[in-house]
């Protein structure tokens, strides 16, 4: 059982954690326009990957493994990219929060940045949900399964991960506004920044990268395969018990560029203290 | 709402239809390369991933078309191979949970390739493929 639910928690987590992110950060815009799209694209995602984990099951196909590489590589790169763009545009709001924020529509997110979100959240559950449906498919039908218990791991595992993602929804829209941006600000260049090693590993398995592949760290003390705790690890951070060194580098110039510039002061005046923590109107929540 | 709404709807479908190209793409690329029955063409190996190691069986094919036959008998830290040349991803098989077994076939040229097994004891087997 535990080595199915590994596999589903580690799964579920990549796709949960940025789908949670999407989430938190429209609910916080009182975006629930945007909201339910992100919801019903991420519907959406999870029948098609199993549509196609089903065809591919009918017609006795394996999953194509270096396409698949290959898309959790761009879609990877966009998220990158997304998560980078939020924690710039947070930083920069978090000053005018007053005026910006919590003018109704006035602080509205570009409808564009909506629809390129909630296309990110449908992109995040791709990423991860062919593979995903492929393995359930396969420990459902495993000839010498008989106790369901793998089973009974993988949905486990996949339900767990889809409690945090949405923890991360819920946690994030109750914060008040001025917690969720210095908290989520260095938390998000941690997250890329796995993301970032996550990526980069994805695109040697594609065939696409291959300098740096030696082993720059080993984390076999920290991450121990096979375990929940691993899963936790890889699929929020990116790590894996053994780290090369285009991955470390990645990491390490991501965190020290971007965490600069998050924790450097912006040149914008401060908001008035006092005003930052007031809560939004019941009609934006 | 109904402005900000419309664009957003609109969207979905071409994302949508984007992501069943990469579906299509995906299923019809794993015809070509698709495995177990029609083996007769081509060698097969079978690799038994174990806490040990990943060791194919045979080590050595000659070039042409190979079916990696791999299965997981009891291996809870280990769930992928990979087929490498050089250092490069040729193939693999990911998420191989003890009791589960799959395949990959793939068009090999002669030389030195290695099979690793990522935390396994020894993670690394060699396997040539012979003119």
């Amino acid at each position: 059982m535990l080595p199915t639910f590994v596999i589903g928690l580690r799964e579920g987590l990549e796709a949960a954690l940025i789908v949670g992110i999407v989430a938190a950060f429209l609910g916080k815009q009182g975006r629930r326009d945007a909201l339910r799209q992100v919801w019903l694209g991420v519907g959406a995602a999870v029948l098609l990957c199993m549509g196609v984990a089903i065809a591919l099951r009918v017609v006795s196909a394996e999953l194509p493994q270096r396409e698949q590489e290959g898309l959790e590589t761009v879609v990877g790169a966009l998220a990158i990219v997304m998560v980078t763009v939020m924690i710039f545009w947070m930083r920069k709001h978090a000053r005018g929060m007053k005026k910006e924020l919590e003018g109704a529509a006035a602080s509205a997110l570009a409808t564009g940045s909506a629809s390129a979100l909630v296309a990110m959240a449908f992109l995040a559950v791709l990423r991860e949900g062919f593979e995903t449906a492929v393995f359930v498919l396969a420990v459902v039908q495993q000839p010498t399964g008989g106790s369901g218990l793998p089973t009974l791991g993988v949905l486990l595992g996949i339900a767990i991960a889809v409690a945090i993602g949405w923890g991360i929804y819920r946690g994030g829209v109750k914060l008040n506004l001025a917690k969720f941006f210095k908290a989520t600000g260095l938390v998000l260049v941690v997250v890329a920044a796995g993301l970032v090693m996550t990526t980069l590993h994805t695109a040697h398995e594609a065939g696409w990268l291959n300098a740096g592949q030696g082993q720059a760290l080993d984390l076999g003390w920290l991450v121990h395969p096979g375990t929940p705790l691993a899963s936790a690890l890889t699929g929020v951070l990116g790590v894996r018990a053994s780290v090369t060194v285009i991955e470390a580098l990645g990491w390490l110039v991501y965190v020290v560029v971007v965490g600069a510039l998050v924790v450097m002061p912006p040149r914008r005046r401060p908001a008035p203290v006092g005003v930052a923590a007031t809560t939004r109107s019941p009609a934006q929540l | 709402m109904r402005a900000v709404t419309r664009p957003v709807l609109a969207m979905l479908p071409a994302v949508f239809a984007v992501s069943l190209l990469a579906g299509a793409c995906s299923s019809g690329d794993s015809g070509s390369k698709s495995s177990g029955s029609e083996s007769g063409t081509g060698t097969t190996v079978t690799v038994v991933l174990t806490p040990d190691g990943c060791e194919p069986s045979p080590a050595s094919v000659q070039a042409g078309k190979v079916t990696f036959e791999v299965s997981n008998r009891d291996a809870s830290a280990v769930d992928e191979l990979e087929l490498k040349k050089d250092g490069k991803v040729v193939a693999e098989k990911e998420n191989l949970a003890p009791g589960l077994s799959g395949s990959f076939t793939h068009n090999l040229e002669p030389g030195a390739y290695e099979l690793e097994c990522p935390n396994a004891k020894t993670d690394e087997a060699t396997f040539t493929v012979t003119s």
